[in-house]
């Protein structure tokens, strides 16, 4: 250790300072009553510096620097021994000077084995002395930097920052402290650096002594705690028990619009809508006087634009502070809003449909009775004229007779269909598997029944097995294949073509396909139609129901239905059926 | 000859009584006919009662209710004769204009023996109304206790 001046007194003081002082650190009270008994000067020294050691010893245990802790207990011991052996010290010098000389090895021995980096530099910043580890980390030698400047060790800006610090550890009444880069060997190291005037006998400030622990660990995990602090979505967000802002993440800002420090120190309710303050005092009241460890509560808050956004908390308390974590649920809010309003125009609508449906089958269970009954009588009251007045009846009468009741009997058919379509539409659909070939066989035979002296050359594809209402498919195969049948009586042979394209992956695609007398596509549309009919019932008899039913039907088992066709050319029906039926 | 009625039919409209008249005539079974105008005259007929009280022609071979009548309907009285110990085994055909699935499968709950929809048609309405006629008056076997032409 180079000595800023040879006076053995000096280095005494140094030593004593030292060495007391972290004896003190350890034992504490007991020190109080050892140094009763020395110098009353070195006492007086040592006690204007305890306050030195105490904050930085405090600090520095604080960070939980564990190396750094064990040498502040090593050092205490030590500092024990000296203040035990400073008491008893009424010896001869010789014996003082060989106990010093002890003393100094010991203090060396200490300095080099430290943990921390140390050193004393004069006031124009030059290195006084550095310890050993100093040396190991700074990969700097003693005789390297002693009596040189920070500025010639370490040009940049370092040298001004540890200049600064200095400058303010030599005015301040007790240490000072930075969080300061170090050149090291591999590059900077994050030091807490502790510094404390010096002074000599005549208590005038010859050096500054600076200890810095590395605290680089520390601050990597603390800015990786500060990224995900960062990266959080939520507000995450620290009060105090009075109420006021203490810390709080940047989610602040793309939340409401605010800087963290526009808010911090402010009470939490300035931003609270005002009719949302009762929860809160609530919220607060169950965690502080119940205990109720978690409280959940939605209120809304200012964004600094003006608008009020709805926050989610979590908050939990954790000694004189408040923890929560806040989350945007204001688009969740307005969500849940339209989606009631939409839940409940929909059940409003189920409501009128259900209605509707009532009343239309109450309209057909009426026709059904009611409508049928006067057709049922003009046909029965004409056919018992004509039986009682054979003999008066000339041919227009009979004609006339006829007529009405041809037209009594048609008005019962259009009924009898259309109550027939009323129940398509209103009928559960029972679903089960349909073997489509049996079924399209089965058709064919009930329909050559009635062409039994026609010429019809049938081609037959391959039809797949679906899942339908039986009986509604067979509406539709008798409607389509009926129709077929029908409409190519002028042609012989009449070719009828009934088949499947399954290519697709979602729908069967059936077709019935004729050589019979077709149609115009200007009129596509209107073959679909209830009661639309191209033809006149001279020509080819018929309601004009039975396609409407076919669509109908079709599109309640989730198909399409469309066709083709050109006059004289012949026509192709199409309709679709999902493979997989919704159930 | 003694009328028996073998015949109760339960009709509200005039016309139907006169067209199912007329088609039983065809067959020479008007004269078995008792003619009741709503479900209520029905069990009176049944019960001897009211319009009906004291008839001596016992029970029908058969009955035959319309569905839609006024005060008592056609399903009415049949829950009516199907709930009597007296009455449960009485042969009751529904003859109605509606063939509303509906009806047909309350009708076949509350244990009708037949249900005929009337056709507008009425060469086929004369067809029905002689076969319901001809079968439960004549071919069919009544339960023990009704009399047989």
């Amino acid at each position: 250790m180079k000595k800023p001046n040879n006076k053995p007194v000096s280095d005494f003081v140094v030593l004593i300072r030292v060495l007391v002082l972290t004896g003190w650190l350890a034992t504490g009270p007991a020190i109080n009553a050892a140094t009763c008994s020395v110098h009353a000067e070195p006492i007086a020294e040592a006690t204007s510096s305890l306050f030195y050691f105490q904050t930085e010893a405090r600090s520095v245990l604080h960070d939980s620097n564990l190396l750094f802790a064990g040498g502040i207990g090593l050092l205490a011991v030590v500092g024990l021994l000296a203040a035990v052996s400073i008491r008893t010290d009424t010896r001869p010098a010789a014996e003082v000077e060989r106990d010093l000389q002890k003393s100094r090895v010991l203090l060396d021995s200490i300095l080099d084995h430290a943990p921390a980096l140390m050193w004393l530099s004069d006031a124009e910043g030059r290195f006084l002395f550095v310890n050993r580890r100093f040396e190991q980390v700074t990969g700097r030698t003693r005789s390297e930097v002693e009596g040189k400047t920070y500025a010639e060790v370490w040009p940049g800006e370092f040298a001004t920052l540890m200049h600064s610090h200095q400058r303010q550890a030599l005015e301040s009444p007790s240490s000072s402290e930075v969080e300061i880069q170090i050149p090291v060997a591999s590059g900077n190291q994050t030091h807490w650096c502790v510094s404390f005037p010096v002074r000599d006998e005549q208590g005038k400030i010859y050096a500054t002594a600076t200890i810095a622990t590395d605290i680089s660990e520390r601050k990597k995990a603390e800015e990786e705690r500060d990224r995900f602090f960062t990266l959080s979505l939520d507000l995450l967000c620290v009060a105090h028990a009075d109420g006021t802002m203490k810390w709080m993440n940047s989610a602040i800002t793309k939340m409401l619009g605010w800087q963290p420090e526009e808010v911090v120190a402010k009470p939490f309710l300035q931003l609270v809508h005002p009719d949302d303050h009762a929860a809160v005092m609530e919220g607060v009241e169950q965690q502080v006087r119940h205990g109720q460890p978690v409280v959940h509560f939605e209120v809304r808050f200012r964004h600094k634009d003006g608008s009020w956004r709805v926050l989610s908390w979590n908050s939990m308390p954790y000694g004189d502070l408040m923890y929560a974590v806040g989350r945007d649920v204001t688009e969740q809010k307005q969500d849940n809003e339209r989606i009631a309003q939409l839940h409940v125009a929909l059940q409003r609508r189920a409501a009128l449909l259900e209605a509707s449906n009532k009343e239309l089958e109450a309209f057909s269970y009426s026709v059904s009775h009611d409508l049928r009954a006067p057709l049922r009588h003009i046909d029965g009251f004409v056919d018992l004229l004509r039986k009682t007045n054979e003999a008066r009846l000339d041919d227009q009468g009979r004609r006339y007779l006829k007529i009405i009741a041809d037209s009594a009997k048609r008005m019962g058919v259009l009924i009898d269909d259309l109550l027939v379509f009323s129940r398509m539409g209103r009928a559960d659909l029972r679903y089960q598997p349909v073997d489509t070939a049996a079924l399209v066989q089965e058709t064919i035979r009930l329909q050559q029944q009635e062409a039994a002296n026609r010429q019809i050359s049938w081609q037959i594809g391959t039809l797949p097995q679906v899942v339908a209402d039986l009986g509604m498919l067979k509406q539709v195969w008798a409607n389509l294949i009926g129709n077929a049948v029908k409409f190519t009586r002028p042609r012989t042979p009449a070719l009828i073509e009934i088949g499947c394209d399954s290519s697709r992956a979602d729908e069967h695609k059936f077709f019935v396909r004729d050589n019979g007398v077709g149609f115009d596509m200007t009129y596509v549309e209107k073959l679909f139609g209830v009661f639309q009919r191209l033809h006149r019932v001279e020509e080819f008899e018929g309601t004009g129901i039975g396609l409407a039913n076919v669509r109908r039907i079709i599109l309640r088992h989730g198909g399409r239905t469309w066709a083709e066709g050109k006059v004289d050319g012949g026509a192709t029906f199409y309709f679709t059926l999902p493979k997989a039926h919704a159930v | 000859m003694a009328s028996h009625k073998r015949i109760l039919l339960a009709e509200d409209n005039d016309h139907d009584v006169e067209l199912t008249l007329a088609a039983l005539a065809e067959h020479n079974l008007a004269d078995d006919v008792v003619v009741a105008r709503d479900g209520a005259e029905a069990l009176d007929y049944l019960y001897q009662r009211g319009r009906f009280a004291g008839h001596t022609n016992g029970l029908p071979a058969v009955v035959m209710l319309d569905l839609k009548m006024p005060k008592v309907d056609g399903l009415e009285v049949l829950r009516c004769i199907r709930n009597d110990p007296a009455l449960r085994s009485l042969p009751a055909v529904m003859v109605t204009s509606s063939r509303e699935e509906q009806d047909l499968i309350r009708s076949y709950e509350l244990g009708v023996n037949a249900y005929v929809v009337k056709p507008v048609d009425f060469e086929k309405f004369v067809t029905s109304i002689k076969n319901i006629g001809l079968f439960w008056a004549t071919i069919n076997e009544p339960p023990p206790g009704i009399m047989k032409r």
